[in-house]
């Protein structure tokens, strides 16, 4: 009895496309180094002492951001509208128009009197430092 | 790093990486055209004036932009991207300006490019 290999190689060809579907979000999530839709870019990176969050939002100035904390949560969102001038032909449109919303739940207590944010040419800093009894501390191990 | 590499191995390897050219990306464009110029639009976040050049040579304008902060753990990059001029740019009239990390360039079109209206005679 001869199996029938091709439906075989079609389910695994099947199996091949859906990892690599999933495994092209993933690395989406990279800076597109094509022209193709940037959509800004957010990270969260955790210094020892506080949190940093970054945001990539160009065209937006510092004031239309919307940063809230509540607990460990934090909240932004920030919105932009590329438009064209009156009287003109579109010939190229790849600025996204964007409106991000994002709640971040830090893994930490935060020392929230101590939160500062800044922005600048469209790249946005909020800077959460840990309360005190959050913050890694070493324990030396004493000889015997 | 093993500590068995010797430290003249780490300088080489530092001053090769520091003479490779920074990898560069190409920002997103918008490009608008109306009677009297063409404005290009482009999104360059984290470049200040000082990070930025414009360049306009044989017909092309190339645009290059430096951001101050590198963030997200990678590899620092350039904004790089050149256009081909449009026949009839006034080049002594382009004019650029920089917010909040988005060029709006703008080129004004010769005033024999701009559209006229030709009245016709009647014989």
């Amino acid at each position: 009895m001869w199996f029938n290999f091709t439906d075989l190689d079609r389910t695994f060809a099947a199996f091949d496309t859906l990892s690599r579907d999933l495994q092209r979000d993933v690395v989406r999530a990279r800076r597109a180094t094509s022209t193709e839709t940037q959509a800004p870019r957010i990270a969260a990176e955790d210094t020892g002492d506080a949190w940093v969050v970054r945001a990539e939002l160009p065209g937006v100035p510092p004031e239309a951001v919307e940063l809230t904390l509540t607990g460990q949560v934090l909240r932004f969102s920030a919105t932009r509208r590329p438009q064209a001038p009156d009287d003109t032909v579109t010939h190229r449109a790849e600025r996204p128009a964007f409106t991000i919303t994002r709640s971040i739940t830090l893994p930490h207590k935060i020392d929230v009197e101590k939160v500062t944010a800044t922005g600048k040419d469209g790249l946005f800093e909020v800077t959460l430092p840990k309360a005190v009894e959050a913050k890694p501390r070493t324990i030396t191990v004493q000889a015997r | 790093m093993s500590q068995l590499q010797t430290t003249a191995a780490t300088d080489t390897a530092v001053a090769v990486a520091e003479t490779r050219a920074r990898r560069t990306i190409a920002p997103a464009v918008d490009i608008h055209e109306s009677k009297t110029e063409v404005l290009l639009v482009a999104d360059l976040p984290g470049v200040a004036a000082d990070g930025l050049t414009i360049e306009v040579k044989d017909g092309e304008v190339a645009i290059r932009g430096r951001p101050a902060v590198t963030s997200f753990d990678e590899e620092p990059f350039d904004f790089a991207r050149a256009f081909r001029l449009p026949p009839g740019v006034d080049v002594n009239g382009i004019e650029a300006e920089l917010k909040h990390g988005v060029l709006q360039l703008r080129l004004p079109k010769a005033p024999g490019l701009r559209p006229r209206t030709i009245p016709v005679r009647s014989a």
